[in-house]
């Protein structure tokens, strides 16, 4: 118990309470409150999308908070400030360094393509202070009158046109040799350079800094979007219930979904930031704190902005459910047509969204920079450098192939099941390996305000039971077509099909024809497969081709994903028997003396 | 270059085809309920929040490695 390496660890921790709530609501506030929850919720109903919306809050979100805090503070105690120690301090059995694996790759991978979007954003952002979208646009609109519907749809294809080039969706490879290389560099250099200076001097300051900067910078752009004549209209786009569209269990699963990924549980970085707290310091508001800073930022901020101003300016098609087709191809249409200062409140939107990337991207390397200093006892610069050249290498694969961002597309589905499947894991463990009722006494240690009394119930049967749920249904409704996604057969002949027959699946049914269509000419031998198929044309064949190279990077993507799982939990495996276990009981020890 | 059919593509010409586009005037009662009823719950949450932690005494922030060690000494 007297290894010198072990007592010679100094414990970073929260500078103040303050501090500890904007890192965390930091960590949360991110392009999906922005840009995801408003077309969510547009296309889920509108108005009524807020009744889940509210239950899964309530029953999936602040419990699950709750639960990954509490875990995370008593992780803390052992001296562990990453989700794997933390879970295997709790459980000493090899499940927990599975889901342990699963808290430290999440973040690690959603690093590698986040940080092309922050990029993005600073790109925009500069573009729109600088004049650069201004004169791409300007060509595009030439001899239009503003203010006609021609002139907002030219103005609408351009700026899809702009984000083409700027994320290379085009082409494969090609955003090395433009600018976002160095904007993608930049951010980088940002992200490594606050990390490096530590929980409280690097994170924490940033934070205070970055959120208050964060949430005027929206209020300014919400005043002006709530200024804009007839805006009415575009609110009650946005806002007018469609009661209806509640009977479709897909609304509930986005819904829970949406706060699930809204509050970045699941993820890890709540238990690697909570571990940073006192053993007696509050979580029980500290989270509700953060919780509730986050969905300051969604509801109120998120859902008045993006969707009221597209539909003013663009109409109802405008608004799909993609982050990325929202933020990039609609919103920078809608700063541009804006009147009176659109390029300043375009340059601030997308300054705001840069923020809200940075200390959400923060979140996500310090757990695994936690783990290499906790497992392998690595120095800061060491394990700082070491995360860099590993998060380097995946993001330059994400960059590279960026055809229709498919890479990015396919890493993003696997995190999101890996996330919930995390989530789950981790309420599991504190309603059943910690013991509900334990759990929640240890909640309560120390806290401003005490647990409600059911909440043993909730996080040992309600909550477990709404995200098996969720579980069920996000695979049901996204398993099929991402497995046919990995098939180059079934894409191969998919493209061919749809580029022979144009005309053919455009109805209401049509997909699920064309699914139809698909399989059929599957099943058939090579030999007696359609003409256009084995013989194609040159445009064909091109279309082929391309379907093709995006199945096979749909399954290099997920493949990649499940090699990092095996690495990253050999890595934690080797960690729990050495150094983590040591350090775990030698916190034991301590404890037991200073009790005796 | 190769200009593949995919969801950009289709996002484009559904951009500026001429769609069915909805007609909406402004807020129906149901709307404004929501939009204000959602608006305020979050708020208040958040105001009960900074509330509580601000009325919280002062001392407890920076002051905590020495009560953090209970030495089970009671005299």
């Amino acid at each position: 118990m007297s290894d010198p390496d072990l007592q010679n660890q100094t414990k970073e921790s929260w500078g103040s309470k303050t501090g500890v709530i904007l890192a965390v609501a930091g960590s949360a506030v991110g392009l999906g409150n922005f840009l995801r929850f408003p077309g969510t919720a547009v296309n889920n109903g509108g108005g009524a999308f807020m009744v889940p919306y509210i239950i899964s809050f309530l029953v999936l979100g602040v419990p699950i908070v709750w639960c990954e805090w509490t875990m995370g503070r008593l992780g803390g105690r052992y001296g562990q400030n990453n989700g794997a120690g933390i879970l295997y301090a709790i459980w000493r059995k090899a499940p927990a360094k599975g889901v342990g694996a699963l808290t430290l790759l999440v973040p690690v991978v959603v690093y590698m393509y986040y940080v092309l979007l922050e990029a993005l954003c600073l790109r925009y952002s500069i573009a729109y202070f600088t004049g650069g979208f201004d004169s791409h646009i300007g060509t595009a609109v030439e001899g239009l009158t503003r203010g006609t519907a021609e002139y907002n749809d030219a103005v609408a294809g351009a700026s899809v046109a702009y984000a083409v080039e700027q994320f290379a969706l085009n082409e494969n490879g090609a955003m090395y040799s433009s600018s976002m290389f160095w904007y993608v560099i930049a951010c980088f250099l940002v992200n490594f350079v606050i990390i490096y200076r530590g929980v409280t001097r690097g994170i924490e300051t940033f934070c205070k800094f970055a959120m208050p900067l964060l949430i005027g910078c929206a209020v300014i752009v919400l005043v002006r979007v709530l200024t804009l004549v007839n805006i009415g209209s575009g609110l009650g786009f946005m806002w007018n219930p469609k009661w209806e569209l509640l009977k479709n269990p897909e609304v509930w699963l986005r819904a829970a979904g949406q706060i699930f990924f809204s509050l970045s549980v699941g993820f890890g970085l709540i238990l690697c930031y909570s571990s940073y707290l006192k053993p007696s310091d509050d979580v029980v508001l500290t989270s509700l704190s953060a919780s509730s800073a986050n969905e300051f930022c969604e509801v109120v901020l998120g859902g008045l902005i993006v969707v009221p101003a597209a539909f003013l300016f663009l109409g109802s098609s405008h608004t799909p459910e993609s982050t990325f087709q929202v933020g990039f191809f609609t919103v920078p249409a809608i700063m541009h047509l804006m009147p009176f200062g659109g390029n300043f409140f375009g340059g601030m939107w997308f300054g705001l969204l840069f923020l809200a990337a940075v200390t959400s991207s923060l979140s996500m390397l310090q757990p695994a920079i936690a783990f290499l200093e906790d497992g392998f006892g690595l120095r800061r610069p060491v394990s700082v450098t070491l995360l860099a050249i590993i998060t380097a290498a995946g993001a330059s694969l994400v960059m590279y192939f960026s055809i229709n961002a498919q890479a990015l597309d396919f890493t993003d589905f696997a995190c999101e099941f890996m996330m919930i499947v995390a989530g789950l894991a981790q309420v599991l463990i504190f309603g059943w390996v910690i013991g509900a009722e334990r759990g929640v006494k240890e909640a309560n240690r120390g806290s401003d305000f005490e647990l409600p009394r059911f909440m043993p119930y909730m996080v040992k049967y309600v909550t477990p039971t709404f995200l098996i749920a969720v579980l069920s249904m996000w695979c049901y409704y996204n398993a099929p077509d991402r497995i046919r996604s990995m098939s180059p057969d079934f894409k191969g002949i998919e493209a061919a099909l749809v580029t022979q027959f144009p005309d053919e699946f455009k109805g209401e049914d049509g997909p699920k024809e064309k699914i139809a269509r698909v399989h059929e000419i599957q099943l058939k031998p090579t030999a007696k497969r359609p003409e256009w198929y084995t013989q194609p044309s040159e445009e064909i064949k091109v279309k082929i081709a391309g379907a093709r190279l995006n199945a096979n990077i749909a399954r290099f993507s997920i493949v990649g994903v499940g090699l990092l799982f095996i690495i990253i939990t050999a890595a934690i495996d080797i960690a729990c028997r050495n150094r983590i276990g040591r350090t775990i009981a030698h916190a034991e020890h301590t404890q037991n003396l200073l009790e005796a | 270059m190769h200009l593949q059919m995919g969801p950009i593509q289709i996002l484009l010409m559904q951009l500026l085809a001429d769609g069915s586009e909805q007609e909406i005037t402004g807020l129906t009662t149901g709307g404004w309920a929501m939009m204000l009823g959602s608006i305020a719950m979050v708020t208040a949450l958040l105001i009960f929040c900074i509330v509580r932690i601000f009325s919280e005494s002062k001392p407890s922030e920076h002051h905590h490695a020495p009560l953090d060690i209970d030495t089970g000494d009671h005299l």
